[in-house]
């Protein structure tokens, strides 16, 4: 049984464990996360939090966190993480625009209707875009080059050129967003 | 278009979700050991994912691996023993503990109602056998029957007693000099003063076995159709006819039978001259009813429906001879005896006839 729901989704975890009371896909989804989990405690791990109580205290709530629906669950343990330790979160959390983007991209699946339908809106949101982060765009996610040699090129932390795109993708959401408003 | 498409799905992975970084990823980048393609991937992902960003970023850091390893496995180690399939938390009960007693209380809603069928059911069926127990003990008294006085059939006992070369006995004669009142089956055709034809096939069979009949000490039947046919049989033929046997014995027993015939056949005129087609009220019945019972061979029901006639009414000494004829008949030769004896000892119309058989049967 467990190895069975290894293979599934996280959707479709969460599925089963909201409806069926699956307690076992829980654990699934838990121990799928829990390594990065550990990773982001590590840093916040001292005395007056020691793992022996963070992580069963963790876990625990991440359970009880998993019952309702609350977005990706990757956002939903780091933002978590970050209120346990007392930390400000980077970045802003989570771009509801940019999910729901991607929401729309994968509902549209293999349909090359829709798909062709997306791109072109996309293209028009690229079009609006500053040429320096459309050239940013273009390497990163067409030409393939990664973080650190367009960060070398650029001559700044690859840290930065992620924001950067993060940023970038944020805009073309919203404009995405702003064209099925139109 | 073909040279769109590239571009086309390039655009559209921009923003295609990627998984989370497992373990051996999070590994194989922090060491470098990754494809290009799968390198993009991770990166890809990375842009979005701020957990498994700052997961990168704590790995970064050489001294936090060893514990990250460790951690990791304890981790994963707690979450599937605590979260395994046998395992029942306070929170997983407290939920299941609803349902069950839902299901426990269905359970029993569910029995309850089959037991009120199967009591209802049963109430019913031991009602209808019951009701029908009784409707059967207390027929409806004859005048609600489509039965009319004609339907009667009123045999007269017969003059002679001997049967061609049958010699009756003396019993026998003795009981065929009772009328014999009858019903013909509830029909509603007029057969009025209908006389069954005369079973000749009874004299064939009583001419064939002259000498058995007369040789063994054969129980009379306790009133057969084929005995009202007998009193019915014509006249026997001359003495000079009949074998020299029966003609020594005949002329002992024919006179007091022919006084008693005689008699009988008085008081069937004065009835039938007196009552003209009288209804029949509810002994009558049951009478007949015990009649046919008894001739069918059924003599518990016939000795249940004497036994209703035996008390009182005009009935009640033919009843209890009958009653000792079936008892006879079913072999319950103390009953009869006991019933003979009571009418032999009283001073009823029956008492020679009983005393009779009783002599018979001892």
């Amino acid at each position: 049984m467990h190895l069975q729901l290894n293979n599934l989704s996280d959707k479709e975890l969460l599925l089963r464990f909201r409806k069926f009371r699956e307690r076992e896909a829980a654990g699934v989804l838990l121990d799928r996360y829990s390594h990065l989990l550990v990773a982001v405690c590590l840093p916040g791990l001292d005395a007056q939090h020691p793992a022996d109580t963070v992580f069963p205290d963790l876990t625990v709530r991440l359970y009880n966190q998993l019952q309702s629906p609350a977005g990706k669950i990757n956002d939903a343990i780091h933002g978590m993480v970050q209120q346990y330790f007392g930390k400000v979160r980077k970045g802003g959390g989570p771009q509801p625009a940019v999910r729901e983007l991607e929401y729309r991209i994968e509902q549209a699946g293999s349909n090359p209707i829709e798909k062709t339908a997306l791109a072109g809106q996309l293209e028009n949101a690229l079009g609006r875009l500053i040429p320096e982060d459309m050239e940013l765009l273009n390497e990163f996610y067409l030409e393939h080059i990664t973080l650190r040699e367009i960060a070398r090129r650029r001559h700044t932390a690859p840290a930065q050129i992620r924001e950067r795109i993060r940023g970038i993708r944020q805009s073309v959401a919203t404009f995405m967003k702003e064209a099925a408003y139109e | 278009m073909n040279s769109n498409s590239p571009r086309q799905d390039r655009i559209i992975r921009i923003f295609t979700p990627v998984r989370c970084l497992n373990r051996d990823q999070m590994l194989r980048y922090h060491l470098g050991q990754m494809t290009e393609v799968e390198q993009h991937l991770v990166e890809h992902h990375l842009i979005d994912c701020d957990l498994c960003n700052d997961a990168l970023t704590t790995l970064e850091n050489s001294a936090n691996i060893e514990s990250y390893q460790q951690l990791s496995q304890q981790l994963s180690q707690y979450i599937l023993r605590e979260y395994a399939a046998g395992t029942q938390p306070a929170v997983r009960l407290q939920k299941l503990q609803q349902p069950m007693h839902h299901k426990t209380s269905r359970s029993f809603a569910d029995s309850a109602q089959s037991y009120f069928w199967t009591v209802v059911f049963l109430a019913i069926g031991g009602g209808s056998v019951f009701a029908l127990q009784q409707h059967l003990k207390n027929r409806p008294p004859l005048s609600t029957l489509p039965l009319r006085a004609t339907d009667a059939l009123i045999l007269p006992a017969p003059k002679g007693v001997a049967l061609g070369n049958y010699q009756i006995p003396a019993q026998e004669a003795q009981q065929q000099q009772q009328p014999l009142v009858m019903q013909t089956k509830y029909s509603t055709r007029d057969t009025s003063r209908t006389q069954i034809p005369i079973a000749s096939k009874t004299d064939t069979v009583q001419k064939k076995k002259p000498v058995k009949d007369s040789a063994v000490p054969k129980l009379p039947p306790a009133d057969t159709n084929a005995r009202t046919q007998l009193a019915q049989a014509p006249a026997p033929p001359p003495a000079s006819e009949t074998p020299k046997e029966p003609q020594k014995e005949a002329p002992k027993e024919k006179a007091p039978e022919v006084t008693r015939a005689a008699n009988e056949e008085k008081e069937n005129d004065a009835t039938t001259k007196g009552e003209p087609a009288k209804p029949a009220n509810g002994d009558d019945y049951l009478f007949r009813s015990a009649m046919q019972y008894q001739q069918q061979g059924d003599y518990g029901e016939a000795i249940n429906q004497f036994r209703k006639l035996s008390d009182k009414g005009k009935y009640s000494e033919r009843a209890r001879y009958q009653m000792a004829i079936c008892y006879r008949a079913k072999g319950q030769k103390g009953k009869a005896r006991r019933l003979l004896r009571e009418l032999a000892n009283s001073e009823g119309t029956l008492k020679s006839q009983a005393q009779t058989e009783l002599n018979n049967m001892n």
